[in-house]
């Protein structure tokens, strides 16, 4: 799976989980999607499921954008 | 501790502010991101959820945390994976009060939430920190919503604010 598609993937789970239409880039943090910690475990956990991985629980608290998840996701 | 909690639904910082102290008050973030009124000695905690705002300002430091409650399968996921302390299926209240210290907790130590503060028991109502008691206050400024304060002062007059 190449980046793009990792993205599409990513942003797919984050509109389905925070119920979220507008347009998502790598560069949109969480905080602006108006997600808290919460959501934000959440999102990690729906994507874990759909990744088949876990993400380390010292990331999932550190992640801020959708980038980040990127990044983590294309080098696990 | 004097603390006055101010709790809207037009989810707008800066006005809430305004109309609390009749006039502008500029809000600062420290490196760490947690938030101080440059112009005004009060700590300050915020948080919010959908369009819930709700500001702590006290003498004192203080952490608040609101969340809407909402009974989902996730939330069990979490308890097990993040909590010392166990969550019955089902008990999304005990779920949401675990969650909301935790974050309140974060924010009164000016942490967030670190993975110390996520393995922290938060059953009791009174934390030690390194030596210092933490206590936890709750509302329910509605049926769906609850909020924690975590504060160095057991005895709190509470004066709210709605806005």
């Amino acid at each position: 799976m190449n980046r793009n598609e990792i993205l599409d993937k990513v942003a797919s789970i984050i509109r389905e989980q925070l119920d979220y239409k507008g347009a998502l880039v790598e560069g949109t943090s969480f905080d602006e999607l108006d997600a808290d910690s919460l959501d934000l475990v959440e999102v990690i956990m729906a994507i874990e499921d759909e990744f088949s991985l876990t993400v380390d629980d010292d990331v999932v608290l550190s992640i801020k954008t959708i980038k980040d998840v990127v990044d983590y996701l294309e080098s696990h | 501790m004097e603390l006055t909690l101010i709790y809207t639904t037009s989810g707008n910082v800066s006005r809430a502010l305004a109309e609390h102290f009749g006039k502008h008050v500029s809000l600062a973030k420290n490196e760490r991101g947690a938030p101080y009124l440059e112009d005004d000695p009060h700590y300050i905690s915020i948080s919010h959820k959908d369009h819930r705002l709700v500001i702590a300002l006290s003498d004192s430091p203080v952490g608040v945390d609101i969340e809407r409650m909402e009974d989902k399968p996730t939330l069990y996921c979490i308890a097990r994976r993040y909590f010392p302390e166990q969550i019955e299926e089902g008990d999304c209240t005990s779920f949401y009060r675990s969650w909301t210290r935790r974050e309140a907790y974060g924010k009164l130590l000016g942490v967030g939430l670190s993975m110390k503060v996520m393995g922290t028991d938060m059953r009791p109502d009174c934390l030690d920190h390194e030596g210092k008691n933490i206590y936890f206050v709750e509302h329910q400024p509605d049926a769906n919503y609850l909020v924690t304060l975590a504060s160095y002062a057991q005895e709190v007059t509470a004066i709210k604010e709605v806005l």
